[in-house]
């Protein structure tokens, strides 16, 4: 069931994605805008991939903040922080058998290239290849824990909350368009690689922030980003 | 822009649905000491089978086996003590086992939790009708499946 919601919400976000990129594109024709494509700034936005996640994963809760700096020709830096928070429900606590509970934030900084080039006046839309570095710090624990026994007594014990880092890069593509002047909407399909987590106890994260399933070696995400273009200077 | 983008958002589609995980499944009664039983008449190693087998842990009122025929033991661990004593009886006669061991808190994964692993050090048994035991695989840890001990029958 949980799949299948998965599945028609991708097909939800998709197809909301495909619409603006329709009615941005006729927009674009029709107003003609000068702007050039070489407009140096930045841009301020949110990920929405944290508030998305939310509604698959009720235990968590994630947000971050996003920017976009314009190098010079097709080159971007691209930076994000944020955080998230995990407590497992009183269902998931019972069905694992132990209660989990983690804070922590990240930060993401990276390179893009923005492969997509056209002459078109006022075409500001971009297709990113781009690879960033990803550190997290987070605070987890385990209030209690129940490991069952068939024959003899179970045993119950807790894990008070210790702090752990963790580094990764992560490899990322996608498009990302302008839906109004200086307002961009895009996406980006991440490939998380973990190179190492700092974890002096057993305990390991169910969830590192920035990265996905703590289990996992290598995680396979999304970002979906709703940005504002600040611009400066003149253009070239 | 349009086909490219058409083609990068299919593309990520597909993939999302790759990406979705299935879920973890969860072992249980991984805190046994697996034994098989052997003759001890025979100088290579040979099987064994035991009839009217009863086991029932030291000082516990419910059996782990009762009046069966047996070519093999699964004998669970105690979380809370560093020695796990059983009884075995065969018929009318009686043996009693103790497995000392170290053990370690570990975590399986996150949606398994929590589990310990044993360190068998030491086997101490009485001689009824047990001749002697041998350990071959000291370890019991989550996921494997491996003959630990093998248990020497007059």
């Amino acid at each position: 069931m949980v799949k299948h919601l998965k599945i028609l919400s991708f097909i939800f976000i998709n197809l909301f994605l495909i619409s603006y990129q329709t009615s941005s594109g006729q927009q674009r024709e029709s107003t003609k805008l000068k702007e050039h494509r070489e407009q140096p700034g930045m841009t301020l936005g949110v990920n929405l991939e944290g508030p998305i996640g939310h509604f698959f994963d009720t235990d968590k809760s994630a947000f971050s903040v996003i920017s976009h700096f314009k190098l010079p020709s097709n080159w971007f830096i691209r930076a994000e922080a944020g955080f998230e928070n995990l407590t497992f429900s009183e269902e998931n606590q019972e069905e694992r058998n132990y209660h989990y509970q983690s804070n922590g934030s990240f930060l993401k900084l990276g390179i893009l290239y923005d492969f997509f080039d056209v002459d078109e006046p006022g075409n500001n839309d971009n297709i990113f290849v781009g690879i960033n570095y990803g550190f997290a710090l987070q605070e987890h624990g385990s209030k209690s824990f129940i490991i069952e026994n068939n024959y003899w007594d179970d045993y119950h014990g807790s894990l008070s909350k210790y702090v752990i880092n963790n580094h990764w890069i992560e490899f990322l593509a996608g498009p990302r368009t302008e839906l109004l002047k200086n307002l961009y909407m895009g996406w980006t399909l991440n490939l998380r690689v973990k190179i190492t987590e700092n974890n002096s106890r057993v305990l390991k994260p169910f969830s590192i922030p920035g990265y996905g399933k703590g289990d996992n070696n290598i995680t396979l995400g999304f970002s979906y980003s709703l940005e504002y273009f600040i611009p400066w200077g003149k253009t070239p | 822009m349009k086909l490219i983008t058409y083609l990068l958002i299919t593309a990520s589609f597909i993939l999302s649905i790759a990406g979705c995980e299935n879920d973890e499944a969860c072992l249980s009664n991984q805190n046994a000491v697996q034994a098989s039983l052997l003759s001890a008449w025979w100088e290579e190693d040979n099987d064994t089978t035991l009839t009217e087998v009863s086991v029932t842990g030291l000082n516990m009122e419910d059996s782990i086996y009762r009046n069966q025929t047996i070519s093999g033991l699964f004998l669970p661990l105690n979380y809370h003590t560093d020695t796990t004593s059983f009884v075995i009886s065969v018929k009318t006669l009686k043996d009693t086992i103790h497995f000392i061991y170290e053990k370690e808190l570990d975590f399986i994964s996150g949606e398994c939790g929590y589990i310990f692993s044993f360190d068998l050090d030491t086997v101490i048994h009485s001689k009824a009708f047990i001749d002697s035991v041998s350990v071959i695989y000291p370890t019991v840890q989550y996921g494997e499946t491996l003959e630990n001990i093998k248990l020497y029958i007059y």
